[in-house]
């Protein structure tokens, strides 16, 4: 277990021996601060770089700032001061078709008009740009991405009838139709069965071994070894960051909590 | 028949233009949680509308559109600015920065425009689509006696329509998860102050003839009624466009023609009348919706 | 300057009444009530007018006080219960409630103000007043119910103003201690229908609502007890509604709502451009 001191180079894998779909890092953070506008910085002086092909658990109790710090790393936040954010060695801007962003589930409104096929299919508005309309392409290819995540079933359904894991499916085919290399989800395991967190989480492995780079928010510590390879651990500041294996000990969890824990994983 | 071509067709057409316009826009209201919103912007274009008067010394259109779309936009940027500022709610926040716009624009038109402006600050709440007539021209082509009103009220509606179907994509990602859309990139700020550009102007266009009270009404009423009902953002706005039409015509045709019944002379209040009907449509419609899946279940 | 003889009664009357507002509208802030205040206010109209044909019926006349505030507040308080009510509805919030509300009981208004309109007695002129307020026209008999209706207001507000305070300001501890949070949200919004009605002859129906929120809006930007920002809150309303009437008086057709509107805005801010960078009172 390595201790986060200072600017890290290099996640849990050696980039060189990854698969060449991405050759540069696809996420770099040094020296970042963010916040809400009050006097005092929710996050601050982060600094990790994500690995091609990884999928990585940020975790730490509540309020440590899970949420804030990927809203801050997606230039969300009106309040955010870095060194440097990088995505594939470049700017947000230049980058934005690779990064999907798959926000909380409770942050959006399911009884809004739409079918699944509908919010799949937003994944490709940037790509068809203004004044074009969704046409026979951009829906075979939102198509694709629900049979992928296996909801090829229910495509025309309307999102007010899907269940909670496949709403949060509905989420990731969105994030696989705009052919994102970089996946930055916040709790994509919250408030679904353990069946559905088995069926996510193959998702996501399945990506993962398609040379996507995952970063999901996560909080149920016992299933972090068992979903992710590697895990940061933040409170405040990143106390942590390694393959799970590494961090997952008594020590950094009593920092991060204030407290150990069991370890039944 | 005559009275009725000459009467109340024209104050019909008025009331309908403005539904297609304000009823339109405020799918997106509703879709985005702001139905309050409306009711914002319909109180803060008035001081917009009497600046703009006072400043061109004339009645023109494009003046008082300028105006009062500007009042509107900055009412909202204001209200977003001082919620930032105080950390009062978003609605206390609302409140405050509307009334004060608002009571700015009575006070312009009660001491400054009354007269020159032609508006009177009862007809800004209540509307006036009892006083558009269709008279037909003595010479010349029947169009130059249609009321300037529903040139305006037509613009307006054109310029709804057109803009929510060149946007729809942009704006329905922007109503639904705000964050992606704006992570994105597909819909920049640009386009939520486009928006607020369009209701503003639409308000503005409505409010002479049909009041803020029933601007209020249809930026949020239709699209309430048809949200239980609606697969798609497409069907929402057409239904909520029908079942809005279809209510207005009714309760129209109820305050003008039932005080007959009982010997009254005068017709009563078409905008209140349309804008309390509508009202009391959002709640049965949800619970027709909710009696339907209980049925269906 | 149209001083009459009853001037200091209009003027004491007024300033009665923003710190009333100041007053209330504290708690209406804190509750997150804002907007149920602003439809409370349009929503009076469907029940003066009904009061006042009521009245007419009945060979009362129609513009006896008592009798028109009666009518507002019944619809008011139906409206500011519509609105939780409404809100239940699977989909439509409390946004969509709020709207549906106003324009429900404020299109009822409009409608029943073109009946009272059809009534040839010149008595439907003082409806017309109640829209935009106008203290030039109040009579002693108006102040002295809108004093009292003040004075029973304050001292309700005084009695219970610890339970108001926990309720307002942290609701899941209220309730796990037992206080009744029900019946005081109830009692508080008697209290904002009470002070609505009272506002009607002073700043109107569309307006009365600023003198509610703007003065408390103002006053939270202060630091310290909730006792002292419910007592800047009353100063700044009272100061408002004051220099609102005294403005309205001397500005000639300047209505009372929009003169005292105006002014406590430029209060509010003044108090905004204060800088401030830590929240003053801390709410749940």
């Amino acid at each position: 277990m390595k201790k986060i001191t200072s600017a890290q180079k290099g996640g849990g894998r050696d980039p060189v021996n990854s698969p060449q779909r991405n050759s540069t890092l696809p996420l770099e953070v040094r020296g970042l601060s963010a916040g809400y506008g009050g006097e005092r910085s929710v996050v601050h002086d982060i600094a990790f770089t994500l690995a091609p092909s990884t999928m990585t658990a940020l975790i730490g109790p509540n309020g440590a700032g899970k949420s804030t710090l990927l809203k801050a790393i997606l230039a969300l936040l009106p309040e955010c001061h870095a060194e440097r954010i990088a995505f594939f060695g470049t700017e947000l801007s230049a980058a934005r078709a690779r990064v999907a962003y798959i926000p909380q589930r409770s942050a959006i409104d399911w009884n809004f008009p739409a079918s699944a096929l509908d919010v799949v299919a937003m994944g490709l508005y940037r790509k068809l740009g203004f004044f074009r309309r969704v046409g026979r392409d951009a829906r075979e290819t939102a198509r694709a991405a629900l049979e992928t995540v296996g909801l090829g079933a229910v495509s025309t359904a309307p999102i007010s009838e899907l269940s909670g894991g496949q709403q949060q499916r509905v989420l990731i085919a969105r994030a696989l139709a705009q052919d994102a290399d970089l996946l930055i989800l916040d709790e994509p395991f919250a408030n679904v069965d353990a069946l559905t967190e088995e069926r996510i989480a193959e998702v996501l492995r399945g990506l993962r071994d398609r040379d996507r780079t995952i970063l999901a928010v996560h909080h149920d510590l016992r299933s972090v070894r068992r979903h992710f390879h590697d895990v940061m651990v933040l409170n405040g500041s990143l106390l942590a960051k390694g393959t799970a294996v590494e961090v997952m000990t008594d020590a950094v969890l009593a920092e991060a909590y204030g407290f150990p824990l069991e370890r039944n994983a | 028949m005559n009275a009725f071509l000459h009467i109340d067709f024209p104050a019909l057409a008025a009331a309908l233009l403005a539904l297609v316009g304000c009823g339109t826009l405020g799918n997106w209201l509703v879709l985005r949680k702001e139905a309050m919103t409306g009711d914002a912007i319909a109180h803060a274009v008035l001081p917009g509308l009497v600046a703009g008067f006072l400043v061109t010394g004339t009645r023109s259109v494009a003046a008082m559109f300028l105006g009062a779309a500007l009042a509107g936009v900055g009412a909202i940027l204001l209200a977003g600015w001082v919620r930032a500022r105080t950390k009062t709610g978003a609605a206390a926040a609302l409140g405050i920065v509307f009334t004060a716009c608002f009571a700015l624009g009575v006070a312009l038109l009660e001491t400054r425009g009354a007269r020159q402006v032609d508006l009177d600050p009862e007809c800004v709440l209540f509307g006036s689509l009892e006083t558009l007539f269709y008279v037909v021209p003595a010479e010349g082509s029947w169009i130059a006696g249609v009321p300037r009103a529903i040139w305006s009220l037509a613009a307006a509606a054109c310029v709804a329509l057109t803009f929510t179907a060149m946007f729809a994509k942009e704006l329905t990602l922007l109503s639904f998860d705000r964050e992606f859309a704006r992570f994105s990139g597909v819909a920049p700020r640009a386009l939520e102050r486009a928006l607020l550009i369009v209701v503003s102007a639409c308000v503005v266009a409505s409010f002479e003839a049909v009041g803020s009270v029933l601007v209020i009404a249809f930026l949020a009423c239709p699209a309430l009624i048809a949200a239980p009902h609606a697969r798609s953002v497409r069907g929402q706005i057409a239904l909520s466009l029908a079942a809005g039409a279809a209510i207005a015509t009714g309760a129209y045709f109820l305050a003008a023609f039932a005080p007959q019944l009982f010997g009254a002379r005068s017709a009563l209040n078409a905008a209140g009348m349309i804008s309390a009907a509508l009202a009391a449509a959002v709640p049965l419609s949800h619970i027709a919706r909710s009696m339907l899946n209980r049925r269906r279940a | 300057m149209n001083l009459g003889a009853n001037s200091m009664l209009v003027f004491a009357g007024c300033t009665a009444f923003g710190a009333l507002a100041g007053t209330v509208g504290t708690f209406v802030l804190a509750r997150r009530r804002a907007l149920v205040a602003d439809v409370a206010g349009h929503a009076t109209l469907p029940g003066v007018c009904l009061a006042f044909l009521a009245g007419e019926a009945f060979g009362l006349n129609g513009r006896t006080p008592w009798l028109l505030l009666l009518g507002g507040a019944s619809t008011a308080l139906l409206a500011a219960w519509s609105i939780p009510t409404l809100a239940q509805l699977r989909r439509l919030g409390s946004d969509g409630a709020t709207a549906v509300s106003l324009a429900f009981f404020f299109g009822i208004g409009a409608v029943l103000l073109s009946v009272v309109q059809l009534h040839e007695s010149g008595a439907q002129g003082g409806i017309r007043k109640l829209l935009f307020g106008s203290a030039a026209a109040m009579t002693s008999s108006d102040v002295i119910t809108l004093t009292t209706l003040a004075v029973a207001t304050v001292a309700v507000l005084a009695t219970f103003f610890k339970e108001f305070a926990l309720v307002s300001f942290d609701e899941p501890f209220a309730k796990v201690m037992g206080v009744p949070v029900r019946k005081l949200d109830l009692a508080l919004t008697a209290l904002l229908v009470a002070t609505v009605v009272a506002g009607l002859q002073v700043a109107g129906i569309v307006l009365v609502v600023a003198l509610i929120l703007t003065p408390a809006a103002a006053a939270r930007r202060f630091r310290g007890s909730l006792t002292k920002i419910t007592v800047i809150a009353a100063t700044i309303g009272a100061a408002s509604a004051a220099a609102g009437v005294a403005l309205s008086l001397v500005v000639d057709g300047l209505p009372t709502g929009s003169a005292m509107t105006l002014v406590a805005t430029v209060f509010f801010l003044l108090t905004i451009a204060r800088r401030n960078n830590t929240p003053p009172v801390q709410v749940a």
